[in-house]
């Protein structure tokens, strides 16, 4: 019997030393750090914060401190494509939600934190992709914390590699870790920029605006030559499949149940696909059905919940033009393009009775 | 559920080892595990387990139809219909898609279209996980019976535990009823030693799989994802590599089947006994995937009559039973090429056997290797173009190219020093480690577990 539990107790020792060591050089900026954004909003001008300061996994835990940060009147809620849907000059109550890797399921979890943050009206505009609905999607983004979770994390290779790697360059970093940590202030056309290693410069990442919009690094450092897009590849895998996919649809529907519930004004959006992407998603069989099944089901969702749905798929309905997209593919709207389905949205919601 | 999951390793293993352990009466246990291992197998699709339902009735009713008719030829035809029945399932969800496919390459020769709704049809069949082995299981027991070389089984809750026990239950080994049945009728009550052993094999097996066969995997699919760009170097460091990473994948699988059937006091046959070893076709056969070829000799390859009818017929059977056990592995042509290639190196081996010229034993090692190698290409490949790009690379048809990653070439040192130079793991005698060699392996299963995150489906999943 103790060399039984010799034996898993070796297992259970080697596992929690790499864990406890991945937790405390925490190489790739998996744990939040409020700080970077006390730093961003405490500075005169309009402060972004690089990606380089929060790991992608701190995502959802920045987009609900940012919101706990004031009184919130209107937040936009979606993947990647919501990203530069902004505040007005001045609008405080505004902040975008919006992050890479949000999936439906993303959704009732995070309504339940924003409805335990603050209570009473809110106007939330729920941007849904036609992606999140394919076999393959994998939601990355989320708003809870969990302990399997993050236990998954501190033990895999990858993040023990990093560490490692880290250790092996700059080995009195185990007694100091918190000095990787150290941001830079750099001055943008924009405003200000709080970044390590110049890295929206270098063209590694992109940064978050104060109202919690997406800005990439072309948006931030503007350069007229980058304009190599190309179909959203990555996303359209996500669309491959014969039907809906049932445990999406069942959270979204499970998410404006809460919004209901919690009289929340919603508007239901599909944003803007250039128009060679949207005759792709139409053309190709691997994607049409997904694509064609969510353009009649998902404003039927919204609708039996008594929300309103823009299916703003086409970008004349916008309107918007071809060349008003960002990034290196067709489906994330620019700035200019985004500012118009705002206005948009604005109108659906003062269209809808105020909520009881 | 994979073994190499977190789910199996930290929520389903824990709970069953405590469910089975509290229990206090063997048939209690037997039906606990029954239970785990339908829920086991429900976790890939929840109407699977209806399928292996079928397939136990259908052989645990042939049983005992056989057992009670004493006509010879009634007795025969019940077997055909039982043996039909076991087959009906694994035919209609395996072959079924792909003799459409082949049916509508067939029409389309003669007609120019072929057959897409007969084709969309038959693309929407799921293959089950698993039935290739437990049908097997289930005709082994059906033709044991008839022949009367085991007791029928009347107790339907231990032939449900034959045909569902979970260790065994996805890919092997194949087991044979007259070896588990003395087993299930005893209590087996907690031994130290053995669980250690099973803990132990099980974590060997993880490590074989994890550490060395998904390693190698990522490098191996890398090159061979463009076979066409493929070298004399990196297409033999491609294909070794694969046939390192089939090995250490699928006796790893069976390593930890093992090993968790030990945990529960049962002993599993084994099923490698490092094949790379093997001084000829035929011994490579005796060391790979043995519950296979010993099936195989036993239901197919004997009924066809064997050895005893000529060198011509023997020759014939040798074939057909290499050609089905290539097409036992998946329904594609390459797999039936892989055993028609295998089925040549035996009949070859059978007629230079009779010339007066013996290889050292290293050589004769050397060759079987290398031949056994040029095999894995049409396991590997799949589809005739890429088959004759590999083995045109491999025959220096593209020049000697690039040189292989290094960490390929350690990656196979390791397993080439693992092959022939440490006996198989299941003889080793695990229950007795010490401290000095419990500590390694659990840095090395730690480590195993670290890599879970990238780690791949077993090979032998998908027959």
């Amino acid at each position: 019997m103790a060399r039984i539990l010799v034996f898993l107790a070796t297992i259970a020792a080697a596992l929690s030393g790499v864990a406890a060591l991945n937790w405390w050089m925490d190489p790739l900026g998996d744990r939040y750090h409020p700080r970077f954004l006390d730093q961003a909003l405490s500075q005169p001008k309009p402060c972004f914060i690089s990606w380089a300061l929060l790991g992608s996994r701190t995502w959802g835990e920045y987009k609900v401190d940012l919101f706990s940060r004031a009184h919130r009147d209107v937040v936009v809620v979606g993947s990647s494509r919501v990203g530069k849907i902004s505040a007005r000059p001045g609008e405080t109550g505004f902040v975008n939600l919006g992050a890479p890797g949000i999936g439906a399921d993303s959704l009732p979890p995070l309504f339940e934190r924003l409805h335990s943050l603050q209570r009473g009206a809110l106007t939330v505009y729920v941007s849904v992709d036609p992606f999140w609905f394919g076999k393959a999607w994998h939601t990355d983004t989320n708003f809870t914390p969990s302990f399997l979770r993050e236990l998954k994390v501190l033990l895999s290779a990858q993040l023990a590699g990093e560490t490692a790697r880290l250790l092996r360059y700059a080995p009195g970093a185990i007694r100091h870790p918190q000095k990787l940590q150290y941001t830079e202030l750099e001055q943008t056309p924009h405003g200000c920029l709080i970044d390590r290693g110049h890295a929206v410069g270098n063209k590694i990442g992109s940064a978050w605006a104060p109202d919690g919009s997406l800005y990439f690094w072309e948006d931030i450092f503007p350069n007229p030559s980058h304009l190599t897009r190309g179909l959203m590849i990555l996303k359209q895998r996500g669309l491959v499949g014969n039907r809906l996919s049932k445990r999406q649809m069942a959270s979204l529907a499970r998410a404006l149940q809460l919004a209901r519930s919690y009289g929340w004004r919603v508007v239901g959006v599909s944003l803007p696909f250039a128009p060679h992407s949207v005759h792709e998603l139409v053309a190709n069989p691997a994607y049409a059905t997904v694509f064609k099944d969510f353009r009649a089901q998902i404003p039927r969702v919204f609708a039996e919940h008594g929300f309103p749905f823009l299916d703003l798929t086409n970008i004349g309905s916008v309107p918007c033009t071809a060349a008003e997209f960002t990034g290196d593919d067709e489906g994330h709207p620019d700035i200019a393009c985004s500012a118009r389905v705002r206005a948009k949205l604005d109108a659906a919601a003062r269209a809808e009775p105020t909520p009881r | 559920m994979l073994f190499n999951s977190y789910a199996f390793l930290c929520v389903f293993l824990p709970a069953v080892v405590a469910g089975f352990f509290l229990l206090p009466r063997q048939g209690l246990r037997v039906a606990f595990l029954v239970i785990a291992s339908y829920v086991f197998y429900a976790y890939a699709q929840w109407w699977f387990p209806a399928l292996m339902i079928g397939s136990t009735a259908i052989s645990f009713t042939t049983g005992r139809l056989l057992v009670a008719e004493r006509n010879r030829s009634r007795r025969k035809l019940v077997l055909g219909i039982g043996v039909a029945g076991a087959l009906a399932l694994l035919l209609y969800f395996k072959y079924t898609q792909f003799a459409a496919g082949e049916l509508s390459s067939f029409v389309n020769v003669i007609t120019g279209r072929g057959l897409p709704s007969l084709k969309a049809f038959t693309a929407g069949i799921l293959l089950p996980v698993g039935i290739s082995f437990y049908t097997f299981e289930a005709i082994s027991y059906m033709v044991d019976v008839y022949r009367g070389d085991v007791e029928v089984e009347r107790n339907p809750l231990r032939y449900a535990f034959f045909i569902s026990f979970f260790p065994h239950l996805i890919a092997g080994p194949i087991v044979r009823y007259g070896k588990l049945a003395p087993q299930l009728r005893r209590f087996y009550r907690f031994d130290p030693d053995l669980m250690l052993s099973g803990l132990v094999l099980f974590s060997l097996g993880l490590v074989k799989k994890v550490v060395l066969a998904d390693q190698i995997a990522a490098r191996t699919d890398a090159l061979l994802a463009q076979p066409g760009q493929l070298g004399l170097a990196t297409s033999w460091a491609a294909m070794i590599g694969y046939a390192f990473q089939i090995y250490l994948d699928f006796a790893g699988y069976t390593d930890m089947a093992l090993g968790l059937a030990r945990m529960f006091g049962i002993e599993l046959p084994w099923n490698f006994d490092r094949p790379y070893r093997a001084a000829s076709p035929r011994e490579f056969w005796r060391r790979w995937h043995v519950t296979l070829s010993t099936w195989l000799r036993d239901y197919l390859y004997i009924p066809l009559g064997g050895n005893r009818k000529g060198p011509r017929r023997r020759d014939a059977n040798l074939l057909a039973t290499m050609g089905l056990g290539g097409l036992w592995h998946g329904a594609s042509l390459s797999f039936v090429f892989w055993g028609l290639w295998h089925g040549l190196l035996l009949l070859v081996q059978h007629h230079l056997e009779r010339l007066p010229i013996r290889l050292p034993r290293p050589l004769a090692v050397a060759v079987t290797f290398v031949l056994v190698t040029v095999g894995w290409v049409f396991f590997r490949m799949r589809s005739p173009g890429p088959i004759a790009d590999v083995l045109t690379a491999m025959a220096g048809g593209n020049g000697i190219g690039a040189s292989p990653e290094r960490l390929l070439l350690v990656l196979i040192g390791v397993a080439a020093v693992l092959m022939w130079c440490v006996p198989e793991e299941w003889h080793w005698n695990l229950g007795r480690f010490g401290f000095w060699r419990l500590v390694p392996i659990g840095i090395a299963t730690a480590l195993a577990i670290l890599l879970l995150n990238d780690t791949q489906r077993f090979i032998y999943f998908q027959f």
